[in-house]
């Protein structure tokens, strides 16, 4: 899988697909960021959403970034996740400079490296469970029976498994979630990126899905959860504060 | 090696962006079914058009080939009352016997040359009289409407050369005088004659549609007696051979206007200069009437092609239509690794897969319209798979080229502002 990956991450160079393998090889942060600004330009108005961010998160960290609205997380999340790219600054993902890759690298980043929690779930509303958990494996280009077996293991380690043929609109918030978080995990990411994954759940759903969370931690999972809620920034070890487009304060618990 | 399976891996997953539009189709069937309706009738009426239009020319082509083909040109006297204005045209005698044998010396290019005479008469048998239209003809005429005896035989040379009183009865005719009673070896006067049966000839039919009476009838009323029986017998003055028409049928059918020329060379000549006759050109008809058919043609084509426009735009529209209801998806589907190819591939599959089991359906709806159409009118319905394989091909097309817009603009989506969309 390991090899696969890098090979589906790699440019379609051989040089440059040796020297990609190395540099994932090469022991670093999962995520560093120097200097990392984005700047909107939307007509005679810009926009400085991010001025400067530097933050380094090492593997197996779980984190909690907050801030108000506007402050500027969101397009720190976008930033991470690889679907959107800074206006300036480095960021390099396992060693990797971000800024250097075409749509096409960006795009197997996001399928390989990157599993994505949103708060509203995103799930396909037309297809069932199963199809929707496959949905990252059909862009690694994952041959159906593998692919099927696959999503049916991740299903199952959510609690889903029975639930596989059901569409999402005939479950409940929290079982789209934890379906959500199957869909995120099924690529076996590096980096685990949640935008308000309780946001739209009760307390007592919401605390469910921290629960995941937390055991992907114990497991060794790195988690970047965005949220505005501080009970949840609180079970994380680490807190980095926005505001105005900057880092406020990064504490560790 | 890292580059090919990098490659294959794009690749299959660029096949399953193809299934996955597959599969959204049969997610939203409403949506599919209506974008389907235009394109179904647009190919149903394409391909109804042509069925009809080719199963009308084929039968045209049926009623030529049933009379002696597209080599045959038909040549008849022009009319007596113009003739008489001119004092020198007075000098010709018409179109007669005589023309028939200048043209088999003279002429070059005809394989078959064919006088007729017409002439009324009292015909009588046991229980049967009544003036009918008599046939003076040549064995010739057999073989130039393609016309075969079933009983007997035909009027042969031996008879022309003897002016024989043989005759040989068309299928109504034999029925009228001898009904059930064998008629070949019997003996019937006409005029002052008496004539012996020798032949009875094939039934021809040939209708347009179920409505229409039968076209060939006027064979089956002949009455053919050897042409030189009637000069000799019946009209008693070899200084009148006037004939009714002479059919000629020439070599090659690439060589019919200069045929036709030639032949009106030699009958000028016969006839003092004068051009007291006309010619009809079968093939120089048929030209024409292929002419006007192309007409038809580039109209029913043009008619097709907009109705397909129309169709192709209503899967531009209600792709653009439920665009917006999609942006969400899309922008999922990107953050979860999709690329602006397998978006791009799964909204083509949508509006191609879309129009080819619109097309199928617009062919069978087609064929069955014109199936229905041939038994209500009786004509016969030419389907070539050239036909359906054009009409699909051209739906698949319209399919591409109007899903194409909404689909680069849906993978041209920025993901974040797709993910934002409400």
């Amino acid at each position: 899988m390991t090899e696969a990956r890098a090979v589906a991450l790699a440019p379609p160079d051989a040089a440059t697909a040796r020297a990609a393998s190395v540099a994932l090889a090469a022991t670093g942060p999962l995520i560093r960021m120097e200097g990392v600004t984005k700047t909107y330009d939307s007509g005679e108005l810009a926009v400085q959403a991010l001025r400067g961010i530097d933050l380094v998160i090492e593997e197996g960290e779980m984190v909690a970034v907050i801030g108000p609205s506007g402050s500027g997380k969101s397009t720190l999340m976008h930033i991470i996740g690889c679907l959107d790219a800074p206006s300036s600054g480095a960021y390099r993902l396992e060693g990797r400079d971000v800024s250097e890759l075409s749509s096409f690298q960006l795009a197997a980043i996001r399928n390989q490296k990157v599993g994505f929690v949103f708060q509203t779930f995103n799930l396909l509303p037309k297809a069932s469970l199963l199809r929707n958990v496959e949905l990252p494996l059909l862009y690694a280009g994952v041959n159906g029976a593998e692919r099927k077996e696959h999503a049916l293991e991740v299903l199952r380690r959510v609690g889903l498994a029975d639930r596989a043929k059901h569409r999402p609109s005939e479950l409940s918030g929290g079982q789209r979630q934890r379906a959500a978080i199957a869909r995120a995990l099924v690529n076996e990411p590096s980096l685990i990126l949640a935008d308000e994954p309780t946001g739209n759940l009760d307390s007592k759903t919401g605390l469910e899905i921290l629960e995941i969370f937390d055991r992907m931690h114990v497991k060794g999972e790195t988690i970047v959860i965005v949220t505005h809620d501080p009970r949840i920034a609180e079970r994380c070890q680490r807190i980095v504060q926005i505001v105005d487009g900057r880092i406020e304060d990064d504490r560790r618990s | 090696m890292a580059r090919f399976r990098a490659v294959r891996k794009h690749l299959l997953s660029l096949w399953d962006s193809v299934v996955d539009g597959v599969v959204d189709i049969n997610t939203h069937r409403s949506r599919s079914a209506l974008q389907m309706v235009g394109i179904v009738l647009g190919v149903a009426s394409v391909v109804a058009t042509f069925g009809l239009i080719d199963g009308g020319r084929r039968k045209g082509q049926e009623f030529w080939d049933r009379t002696g083909g597209v080599r045959k040109m038909f040549i008849r006297e022009l009319d007596a009352h113009e003739l008489k204005k001119n004092a020198i045209e007075k000098k010709s005698k018409g179109l007669t016997y005589d023309d028939a044998l200048a043209l088999k010396q003279q002429a070059t290019m005809l394989d078959l040359v064919e006088p007729t005479m017409e002439r009324h008469e009292v015909v009588k048998a046991p229980g049967f009289e009544k003036s009918l239209e008599i046939s003076g003809s040549t064995p010739t005429y057999e073989h130039m409407y393609g016309f075969h005896p079933v009983e007997g035989r035909f009027l042969t040379a031996e008879d022309l050369a003897r002016s024989a009183k043989v005759v040989v009865l068309g299928s109504t005719r034999r029925e009228e005088l001898f009904g059930g009673r064998p008629a070949v070896g019997q003996t019937i006067s006409i005029g002052a004659d008496r004539y012996a049966v020798v032949g009875v000839m094939e039934r021809k039919e040939f209708y347009w549609n179920s409505a229409n009476r039968n076209n060939l009838e006027w064979m089956n009323r002949m009455i053919f007696v050897p042409v030189t029986a009637m000069i000799n017998r019946m009209v008693g003055d070899r200084q009148n051979q006037k004939v009714a028409y002479i059919n000629v049928q020439v070599r090659d059918v690439k060589e019919m206007d200069k045929a036709q020329d030639e032949v009106k060379t030699i009958l000028r000549r016969a006839h003092g200069g004068v051009e007291d006759f006309q010619v009809f050109n079968r093939a120089a008809f048929m030209k024409q009437m292929d002419e006007q058919g192309r007409i038809y043609d580039i109209t029913f084509l043009v008619c097709g092609t907009i109705s397909l426009l129309v169709g192709g735009i209503v899967i531009m529209n209600i792709l653009l239509a439920s665009f917006n209801e999609r942006v969400r998806e899309v922008g999922t589907r990107k953050a979860l690794g999709a690329t602006g190819l397998n978006i791009l591939a799964q909204f083509l599959v949508e509006s191609v897969v879309v129009t080819i089991v619109g097309g199928l359906l617009g062919l069978g709806l087609g064929v069955g319209f014109t199936a229905a159409m041939s038994t209500l009118i009786q004509q016969p319905v030419v389907m070539t798979p050239l036909n359906m394989l054009i009409g699909l091909l051209f739906a698949v097309a319209v399919g591409i080229f109007f899903g194409f817009y909404p689909a680069i603009r849906a993978a041209r989506l920025n993901p974040i502002e797709a993910l934002r969309y409400e």
